[in-house]
């Protein structure tokens, strides 16, 4: 009788014991879900949000010709030598330019 | 009472249901991450076809891109999607639809669409009209014959008869008619309207953004310029030598301008003060059919005025859009000439004119607005109407 009663106590703490297990089971399933989802999902979505809003200024596929920016972007082109001005010939033209038609 | 066994069988029962609800909560749990998943790819090809919906309102409004925007933009990558835009029309109103789709490379099925309209930028540009002049009566003399849309922002005058509008014409007040010129021997193939809105000139700020253009990305000169184009898509600056069209599209002069050449390629020339149109300024393309995905065009935009001097050739032929902010485009009047053929659009302040009831100036003037300034204006053109032109953006879903 006595052997019996210890049989069905180690039973009972050997049912807890798996349960206990089964709870730790659970919990590490949705701990590592959570963390699954938080590296492989949520990250990688901010990534491409960010690239999505430089796009306009840099078309990616088919980037702007560089070669006029770093030739000529920010410098001044060079002094006109023997330019011709024509304001003169305008200022001229402003006195007697008859009755104009297009 | 024999109560062997009944221990285990609880035991069982518990650690069945157990197993059920463990079996269960993974269940819900994969499922959500599922769904969580799924969400997170929507959201994310929602953003990566509004990314292409973004890159071809970006090709309307600069005008710039060496690929156009009418051919639409072939897949490309967009963070982890895969992007296409296509643009189909114009309707029967001139819009155009761009519909940008994104799709994953491997791994998933899910798509996403977003569609907008879009007015080709030539209606909201400058660009737009054949004449267009603001503070003074359009006056339209013998022998022309006009292609294209006009608006005055006074009166339209007619002058003698038999000149032809092959295009529709408006006046914010009346259209006159003078020197025999009458309704009936006037020709119109368009409509004549009368009462038309008023569109205001560009104002000196946005003359000054042009600057900036020139300055970042293009040529900027403080003083005199002389501008050569040559047909290989290059230019020559104060007699330098060639370089290549500005990425920017826009060759900036704070005085003077000296032009001629022949232009491949897209690129607007702006003068602080005036634009000397020394001899022939044409297009590359224009005689080599079919025309090229982006044709070529250019811009002329005066502070002042887009002058014809009187050492211009006698025949002279100009294919561009010009703009004098606060003048006029004309020519020399000091002897009789041959005959102008001016290709693009003329918008000015006060009246332009290149000839005189005297005979003095070109003779015979053909005025043919080109077509391709309506999908493609000139780089950073000044816009004539407010706003970006677009509407109707829809989600069309996966």
């Amino acid at each position: 009788m006595k052997k019996n009663k210890l049989k069905i106590r180690f039973k009972e703490i050997n049912f807890q014991i798996i349960l206990l297990l089964l709870a730790v089971f659970v919990f590490l399933v949705i701990f590592w879900h959570d963390r699954w989802i938080l590296n492989k999902v949520v990250k990688p979505v901010s990534q491409t949000t960010r690239n999505i809003e430089q796009t306009p200024t840099e078309a990616p596929s088919e980037p702007l010709p560089e070669e006029g920016v770093s030739q000529a972007g920010k410098k001044e082109v060079s002094p006109a030598i023997n330019f011709k001005s024509y304001e003169q010939e305008r200022k001229e033209e402003e006195k007697d330019k008859g009755t104009p038609i297009s | 009472m024999n109560k062997k066994g009944a221990v285990l069988i609880l035991s069982l029962i518990v650690l069945t249901l157990s197993l059920i609800m463990t079996v269960s909560l993974t269940g819900v749990v994969s499922n959500q991450g599922r769904n969580e998943l799924r969400q997170a790819q929507e959201a994310e090809l929602f953003a990566a076809a509004e990314g292409g919906i973004e890159e071809i309102k970006w090709r309307f409004i600069n005008s710039v891109h060496p690929s156009g925007w009418t051919a639409g933009i072939p897949q490309h990558q967009i963070g982890n999607c895969l992007v296409t835009v296509s643009v189909t029309g114009p309707d029967a109103n001139n819009y155009y639809l761009a519909t940008s789709i994104a799709g994953f490379p491997a791994g998933s099925n899910l798509t996403r669409a977003v569609a907008i309209r879009a007015i080709p930028p030539g209606f909201l540009s400058f660009s737009q009209w054949m004449f267009f002049v603001n503070n003074a009566h359009l006056t339209i003399g013998t022998g022309a014959e006009v292609w294209g849309l006009i608006h005055s922002n006074r009166n339209i005058m007619i002058y003698g008869p038999g000149t032809i509008f092959h295009n529709n014409i408006e006046a914010v007040n009346n259209i006159l008619y003078y020197n025999g010129a009458s309704q009936s021997n006037t020709i119109y193939y368009g409509t004549h309207i009368e009462g038309a809105g008023y569109i205001p000139m560009p104002t000196s700020s946005q003359m000054a953004d042009l600057k900036s253009y020139a300055q970042d990305g293009g040529y900027y000169s403080s003083g005199n310029l002389t501008v050569e184009f040559i047909s290989d898509g290059t230019v020559k600056l104060n007699g330098g030598s060639p370089q290549v069209l500005p990425s920017s599209g826009v060759i900036y002069a704070e005085r003077e301008i000296n032009i001629s050449g022949t232009v491949h390629g897209q690129v607007t020339v702006v003068s602080g003060r005036t634009i000397n149109v020394t001899n022939n300024l044409k297009y590359s393309s224009l005689a080599v059919p079919p025309a090229p995905a982006r044709p070529d065009c250019l811009g002329l935009i005066a502070e002042q005025n887009v002058y014809l001097p009187d050492s211009a050739p006698y025949n002279l032929e100009i294919d561009a859009a010009m703009l004098s902010r606060t003048g006029k485009a004309y020519a020399g009047l000091s002897s009789a000439k041959g005959t102008l053929i001016i290709r693009g659009a003329i918008a000015a302040d006060t009246m332009s004119y290149f000839a005189n009831t005297s005979g003095h100036g070109y003779n015979i003037r053909k005025y043919y607005y080109d077509n391709n300034l309506i999908n493609y204006p000139p780089p950073h053109f000044l816009p004539a109407v407010p706003g970006a032109g677009f509407k109707d953006w829809r989600d069309m879903g996966g």
